[in-house]
């Protein structure tokens, strides 16, 4: 296991330990001076480099990240394709038990694949079978699901061909876009907003988030600075909302009564108010610790000690002794030591521990890859998968390569009626999951073959006004985000614009990411199409032709059947990352002798295929 | 069961086609519109109903939310003290306005010679056209304010903290009876907007197929932009194969999710018309007259900001039968700076009272009548803040807790089915803000504009009575 990279708080770091008493006489004797001492440390502090626009992240998470990754690579991976049971002759496929043919078979299969041996008493061992999929469908899901962007199919000859699926999958989960992919989940899990929480934390969760899915954090540590981070306190009012919040972030349910009203004293200390920074100017909201059941020397009082005490789970106790940062008995989380911040990280090292958590992260997982709660049918598929996590260290990485390895996922979303068209109701785990793409893999994607640019929006920093409004270093943290400012300063709102309407780039305030299928969603998604690919030909929106026509044609070749074919074969391949079928083909030859007006060019054509392809199903659903 | 029919059809029997329907976008429409209007519910006798005098009044309602938390006696309950309003009151205001009119709101740099030419003036003196309730409170009954950004947002997008509804996802369901009617006459009317948070159109369990769109930050630019290089007649079948083999290729239990797509690409035929028609495009300069005025003309009264625009395509989108539209203006959240900040803020929002007030007279209505006649504009915000009996906070700002200060939202009404000048429930006292009177929930105030605007009464929040005075 490779050690924790320490890192100290850049501001100010006073103090290692949270219970240890200060002493009390140097206290007494010092208050006056200390307090002189630290109004100029902090000063000196807020001046010198304790703020920079580019590297804003300051929290807990500092703390805690490894220099080397957990694991290089992961145990099992894709097996071999499994066969199912026979059935006898009118015995139905029963996945909900599973007999003695059952485990028979099951035992007799082989399987490298710890997910896809653990729903083979569901699955093949109750007689039923998965859907093969090709390499390409394969390859494009991936991508999806771990780089967020569909692939061209230039790109998935490139990568995936040829290649094993084990390969393929870790290279992607070893990539900057799989660490992105999750920032963004976990942005949305975590409702980022920087009008209720400071963004410096909340640039602070960012990076323990990477530093997660870069292999550098094990599950419990996150979950652990995760309980006590500003970015989860700070939007809550009261104890009991945070334990609430806790509770269902990572075990997947509300706490019961006495769980929440025993953890909640382990919040006691938490509170939320407002705080002037130096270098920006700006009032931002932050979480702070307000010294209870101390007495007034500031040493714990049996008296009121209680009211931090839980008692659920064994004795733990969440007491901070305050001394010169304190202010009013505040000591704002900025100024929190690392020991101190692991005192308040008690909750999550309640919750770590039970075997809950760990479940609910995997089938967070599951249901990222899947679409559907598999647990919620197969409840047994947890345990197994828990003890590969802990036997990659606790590496969720190790989770997210053995679903997108298992022929669970790696099955065809397709299938004829002649097939399939008979059993009306069969389980979701025997075919492949169909999912809508998120609007803003959506955009990215149509960004990237249109070779357009409409900016971006950061998650970290869903709402942009304050920060223009507060003067160079406001505008600096802009600069250095993912925004991006328009020829006049401004920041680029296009891209939130169209992402909002169809349900990306959340404010986080009250409303969060959704996927919805709308008249106003459909509308806005077609006219985007309709400005990248112009197929009206209007003049007011040239398309670059070579962006939509293969190298061999010229945009103003007269078309024929070739030429149609042609056109279709190139679009299909870039947007659908596939060869084009023999439907498709048709398609062309029959569109093109249609084209108006006669002669038709390619150009014309390749436009009108271009919004009917980027436009379609396929590029919505995955 | 089936749902209850509206108690007055006067609004719907009166209601000129804005926009006649084909044959063909009729049956796909209409087909759709009958399913919704066949979800089956329960009706529960509501005594939050109809009891305004002013049901049905309301043809379009323009609800804006003053981002961030709006410290209300700044604006729009001025007659108090300095810990409350530290910028005073504003002197030349008409008579007989009963509510406290603030210093900010004489605030009229944008009174530029068009615009002066126009018959704009500044709001103080516009102050008996504005109804102003002082004191609507999230909970009446709670013992201190919600304060915080994020449930109090969450009562002010549903009504409750997690409710199940927004506001206009219920005035959609409220109306929907309503499209049912004019879909059967053949035509289409559009349905509320939300162009600000999402939240406004929540829609859980039986809500959820009653959510209304959301544009939010965009416009319909786009379209009318898309629609001139729309798709040839020739590659219509291109565009239709192409989903309908994505489609027939699924396995039977996932070609559902498909399904929906490709209907709501036909459904968004029907309402394509509408939405790439140029008046839609409000960005564009154009001179021809619609109702009355021009879209160069309104944005030249209104101005080029985000909340101009959101409020010029309202305008617009009223046009179309639109009952609704919510957006978002500003940022109040001034825990900094307030003190220098808040009256450059305050003139925008005066600019587009001025203008609201200004253009909404002139516009002449489909349905007979000015746009004033029959549209009412509402302001609402969180919270109000507090400066915890100071004129400000140590950063010249202004924060929001539990108390006085931060619960009563002074919710200013204006246009023709509210007359104005007047104050509504419980007024303040001066020196502490004690409420002397009967202080109305926010959901009263939802209800009574819900009301206002015909919504069945089963979507009213059932144990909030409505404010039987506000339309007079």
């Amino acid at each position: 296991m490779a050690p924790f990279q320490q890192r100290s708080p850049r501001c100010p770091s006073h103090r290692t330990s949270g219970v240890t008493p200060w002493p009390q006489r140097a206290r007494r004797a010092s208050v006056a001076l200390l307090t002189l001492v630290s109004s100029v440390a902090l000063s000196a502090c807020s001046g010198d480099g304790g703020f920079s626009a580019a590297e804003p992240a300051r929290g807990p998470g500092q703390f805690v990240g490894r220099t080397a990754p957990l694991n290089d690579t992961f145990g099992g991976g894709a097996g071999g394709d499994n066969t199912p049971r026979a059935l006898g002759v009118g015995e139905l496929a029963d996945w909900r038990s599973c007999g003695a043919a059952c485990q028979a078979h099951c035992a007799s299969q082989t399987f490298a694949n710890p997910l896809d041996e653990a729903m083979c008493p569901h699955l093949w061992g109750a007689g039923l079978d998965t859907r093969p999929i090709n390499e390409t469908e394969a390859c494009r899901r991936m991508y999806v699901d771990l780089a967020g962007y569909f692939p061209t199919l230039f790109e998935i000859e490139r990568s995936c061909l040829g290649r094993p699926a084990d390969e393929v999958a870790l290279r992607l989960i070893s990539s900057d876009e799989f660490v992105r992919v999750n920032q963004l989940h976990w942005s949305d899990q975590l409702r980022y907003d920087n009008i209720s929480v400071n963004f410096e934390r909340i640039f602070d969760a960012d990076e323990l988030v990477g530093k997660t899915y870069r292999g550098l954090v094990r599950y419990d540590e996150f979950l652990e600075v995760m309980s006590a981070h500003p970015v989860l306190t700070r939007r809550f009012d009261n104890p009991g909302d945070r334990v609430e919040a806790l509770f269902t972030l990572f075990l997947g349910r509300p706490p019961f009564d006495n769980e929440r009203a025993d953890m909640a004293k382990l919040y006691t200390l938490w509170n939320n108010h407002y705080v002037d920074h130096p270098q920006l100017g700006m009032r931002l909201p932050d979480a702070f610790i307000q010294h209870a059941c101390v007495d007034e020397r500031g040493n714990i009082d049996p008296n009121t000690q209680g009211q931090c005490t839980s008692l659920l789970w064994g004795y733990n106790q969440v007491i901070l002794e305050p001394d010169f940062r304190a202010n009013e008995g505040r000591t704002w989380s900025e100024n929190l030591t690392e020991e101190e911040w692991r005192i308040l990280q008690t909750p999550g090292r309640i919750l770590s521990v039970r075997s809950e958590a760990w479940e609910h992260a995997v089938s967070d997982v599951l249901e990222q890859y899947l679409g559907y709660n598999l647990a919620f049918y197969a409840p047994s598929v947890l345990q197994p998968l828990v003890e590969y996590l802990f036997a990659h260290g606790g590496d969720i990485r190790s989770i997210h390569y053995v679903v997108a390895t298992s022929q669970l996922y790696r099955q065809t979303t397709t299938c004829p009626d002649d097939v399939c068209g008979d059993d009306l109701n069969p389980p979701e785990w025997t075919f492949g999951p169909l999912k809508q793409v998120d609007s803003q893999v959506w955009l990215d994607t149509l960004e990237r073959f249109g070779s357009t640019d409409i900016g971006n929006c950061d998650r970290r920093l869903p709402n942009t006004r304050d920060l223009a409004q507060a003067g160079v270093y406001g505008v600096d943290v802009l600069v250095s985000s993912e925004w991006t400012l328009n020829d006049e300063g401004r920041v680029d709102e296009r891209y939130r614009d169209v992402a909002r309407t169809l349900g990306g780039c959340p404010d986080n305030q009250v409303t969060t990411r959704f996927q919805a299928i709308s008249i106003l969603n459909t509308a806005t998604q077609e006219s985007f199409v309709a400005e990248m690919c112009n197929p009206g030909g209007s003049s007011e929106n040239p398309v670059d032709a070579a962006r939509i026509l293969p190298e061999s044609v010229a945009a103003n070749r007269a078309l024929d059947d070739t030429v149609a074919e042609e056109v279709v074969e190139y679009q299909v391949r870039t947007y659908f990352g596939r060869a084009a079928t023999t439907d498709e083909r048709e398609m062309a030859r029959v569109g093109g002798a249609a084209c108006v007006p006669q002669p038709c060019d390619a150009e014309t054509f390749a436009r009108v295929i271009c919004y009917a392809l980027l436009s379609s199903g396929e590029m919505l659903f995955y | 069961m089936t749902r209850r029919k509206p108690t007055s059809s006067k609004s719907t029997a009166t209601e000129k086609a804005p926009f006649a329907l084909s044959r063909r976008g009729f049956l796909k429409v209409g087909a759709a519109g009958l399913a919704a209007s066949s979800v089956p519910s329960l009706f529960i006798p509501n005594r939050a109903i109809a009891q305004t005098g002013g049901r049905g009044t309301i043809k379009h309602l323009l609800y804006v939310r003053l981002s961030g938390g709006f410290r209300f006696p700044t604006a729009f309950n001025a007659d108090v003290s300095g810990a409350y309003n530290p910028f005073g009151s504003a002197s030349g205001v008409p008579s007989g306005v009963d509510w406290g009119v603030s210093n900010l709101l004489m605030r009229a740099g944008f009174l530029d010679a068009n615009r002066t030419a126009a018959g704009m003036q500044p709001v103080h003196q516009l102050a008996d056209r504005i109804t102003v309730m002082p004191t609507v409170d999230h909970e009446p009954l709670a013992g201190y304010a919600d304060g915080n950004h994020t449930t109090g947002l969450e009562r002010y997008y549903t009504g409750y903290v997690n409710g199940s509804a927004g506001f206009f996802t219920r005035i959609n369901l409220g109306l929907a009876d309503r499209y049912a009617t004019a879909l059967s006459e053949g035509r289409v009317l559009l349905p509320p907007f939300v162009m600000g948070g999402a939240a406004m159109a929540r829609g859980l369990g039986a809500f959820a197929p009653y959510r209304p769109p959301v544009l939010s930050g965009g416009s319909f630019d786009r379209f009318a932009a898309s629609a001139a290089g729309a798709i040839p007649d020739w590659g219509r079948p291109m565009v239709t194969a192409t989903d309908a083999r994505m489609r027939d290729r699924q396995h039977l239990r996932q070609r559902d999710r498909v399904d929906a797509y490709v209907q709501s690409r036909a459904a968004t035929e029907a309402y394509a018309q509408i939405f790439a028609d140029p008046l839609l495009a409000t960005d564009r300069a154009s001179d021809t007259l619609v109702d009355g005025i021009s879209n160069t003309e309104l944005s030249m009264l209104f101005g080029t900001s985000s909340s101009a625009r959101d409020i010029r395509l309202a305008l617009r989108l009223f046009h179309f039968g639109c009952p609704a539209v919510y957006l978002d203006q500003g940022g109040y959240d001034y825990h900094s700076g307030e003190q220098d900040r808040l009256p450059g803020s305050m003139e925008a929002l005066n600019q587009l009272t001025s203008a609201l007030i200004n253009v909404l007279p002139r516009m002449s209505h489909p349905d007979g009548g000015t746009y004033w006649d029959h549209t009412l504009v509402v302001y609402g915000s969180e919270f109000s803040r507090t400066a915890r009996g100071d004129r400000f906070n140590s950063a010249r700002g202004s924060d929001h807790n539990g108390d006085n200060s931060t619960r009563w939202m002074s919710m200013p009404f204006f246009g023709g089915p509210v007359p104005g000048g007047r104050m509504v429930g419980a007024t303040t006292a001066r020196d502490d803000l004690r409420a002397e009177g009967t202080v109305y929930s926010y959901r009263s105030v939802l209800n009574t504009l819900m009301d206002g605007l015909g919504c069945d009464p089963e979507v009213a929040f059932p144990a909030d009575p409505v404010v039987p005075d506000l339309f007079g």
